[in-house]
């Protein structure tokens, strides 16, 4: 029988956006594809602070990156070209959803991310912050472009430019996703490498569950806990997935 | 069933804060020693002093005096933010016939506000250059040490003009602002040469106290430096600050 994966995502409003009632402006979705649905595709966005319709920006991309992806096999999303036209038509439509509520395209800015994980081999695509994490490797390193220049948003002009591509034939068994709201608390930024003791006990819960479902409260819980909010006070996604052997 | 927490044992990466460096650079020339409040009693005499003739007075409050109170409640509204505490870095330097780093770089929650006093010329031109070479300088020791930063701001307080040469100053304000290299804000108090605060910071309208508001204004500043420090690095050009109607007027 052919691998599949457990996973488990959260979105979680940060305490920053609670206390002012804005709500929470990440968001995921993921899903199984292709051939006895062996592949994986995880999606996130996060919608700039900035923008007034950022949680529509971001829901409608991660939406669109799944609907989308569903329509084509998923060795087309393996080339950088396939990958661009996929992020090109992900772009249009919220850029339609922006005329569609009479604001221009920035006022639904969003990073994005997107994994596309096959039996033997994967492509990832990233604009923007928040990184994705396989192993003991950050697949794109979030370097903060010096202050100068706010991050890089799927609706920016020249997103081609800053749309990162990258595709491993090494099998991939376990992944995560994250919003840069848990950057600082999931990477070490001196060895510029993900954080061992965050990602190991959370993709071992995960691999040892019985019922993936009685993890969603205590996955939600430890995203929401004081020791998180006491060093975040951004929204924060994680969305984590484990090969099923 | 008693549900153990399964990711309680979840450890969180310690990395250090990002810095969101400042500089107050503070005219401590002759002129900000005038008395503005509480006078006290006439000494019967006039000094010289900065270019102006002044009242020799005992007691009563200065210019100096209320910017010295300004910097307690900056430190104070800092430090009531624990965020902004361990990311906002300040470092104090003055101008008077010479230019003093009163207080290098350090982090809020350790800064202790100096209790300046005021005398001399206004070396503006060399203070200004004196505080690019400091945030210049505080950027490379960040990079190197692998922390992430804000972009530093350079918040000048004058109620004078330049005494030295300042065109090389404000050439060098001009391309960092253009470059982003830090943002420049200057405030002129009442006396200052607005025209030629103008010429120092094309890119930012100098702003103009209203009376002897530096509490006000220091306040301001450091809830404008809590929004940026609770922003992402190379995010906080989003970050909107309150308007600066309550202590100045373009």
């Amino acid at each position: 029988m052919t691998a599949r994966w457990s996973a488990l995502g959260e979105s979680v409003t940060g305490t920053s956006h609670r206390s002012r009632s804005v709500p929470c402006q990440d968001a995921f979705r993921y899903c199984h594809t292709g051939p006895d649905s062996s592949w994986l595709v995880v999606a996130v966005a996060d919608g700039a602070g900035s923008a007034s319709h950022a949680d529509t920006g971001a829901t409608t991309a991660c939406d669109e990156f799944i609907r989308r992806v569903g329509l084509v096999p998923p060795e087309t999303l393996l080339t950088p070209d396939g990958m661009v036209e996929l992020f090109r038509d992900v772009r249009e439509a919220v850029l339609a959803e922006a005329e569609r509520l009479g604001v221009s395209g920035r006022e639904l800015a969003c990073t994005a991310l997107l994994a596309v994980i096959g039996p033997s081999v994967a492509a990832f695509a990233q604009i923007g912050d928040g990184a994705m994490v396989v192993g003991d490797r950050v697949i794109f390193w979030p370097e903060p472009a010096e202050y100068a220049n706010a991050t890089d948003f799927l609706t920016d002009d020249d997103w081609a430019a800053k749309l990162h591509f990258a595709m491993t034939d090494a099998p991939v068994t376990e992944v995560a996703v994250l919003t840069d709201g848990l950057q600082r608390l999931a990477l070490d930024f001196q060895g510029k490498a993900p954080h061992a003791a965050f990602f190991r006990p959370l993709f071992d819960a995960l691999r040892s569950a019985t019922d993936v479902e009685a993890l969603v409260e205590p996955f939600r819980d430890f995203l929401d806990s004081p020791r998180v909010n006491a060093r975040t006070d951004d929204d924060k996604t994680l969305v984590i997935a484990v090969r099923r052997p | 069933m008693a549900a153990q927490q399964p990711f309680g044992d979840v450890g969180l990466a310690s990395n250090p804060e990002p810095r969101c460096p400042c500089v107050l650079l503070i005219d401590t020339s002759g002129s900000m020693a005038e008395v503005v409040g509480e006078v006290g009693k006439d000494l019967g005499y006039e000094v010289f002093q900065d270019g102006q003739t002044y009242r020799a007075v005992a007691g009563g409050s200065t210019r100096i005096d209320r910017v010295n109170e300004g910097l307690q409640a900056y430190h104070a509204d800092l430090v009531a933010d624990p965020l902004a505490a361990q990311r906002v870095e300040v470092s104090v330097i003055t101008f008077g016939t010479t230019v003093e780093t009163v207080c290098p770089f350090v982090g809020a929650q350790d800064f202790e506000p100096p209790r300046l006093t005021a005398a001399g010329s206004t070396a503006m031109g060399a203070a200004i250059v004196r505080a690019i070479d400091a945030v210049t300088e505080r950027k490379r020791l960040y990079r190197q040490n692998g922390l992430h930063y804000y972009r530093p701001w350079i918040f000048l307080l004058t109620d004078g003009e330049p005494t030295d040469a300042w065109q090389a100053a404000a050439a060098k304000v001009q391309e960092g602002e253009q470059s982003k290299a830090f943002a420049f804000f200057c405030v002129g108090v009442e006396g200052a040469n607005f025209d030629t605060l103008r010429q120092l910071s094309p890119a930012r309208q100098p702003l103009h106290l209203k009376g002897y508001s530096f509490r006000e204004m220091f306040v301001w500043l450091s809830q404008s430096q809590r929004a940026v420090s609770h922003s992402n690095p190379g995010q906080e050009e989003q970050v909107r600050l309150a308007p600066p109607t309550g202590w100045a007027s373009l």
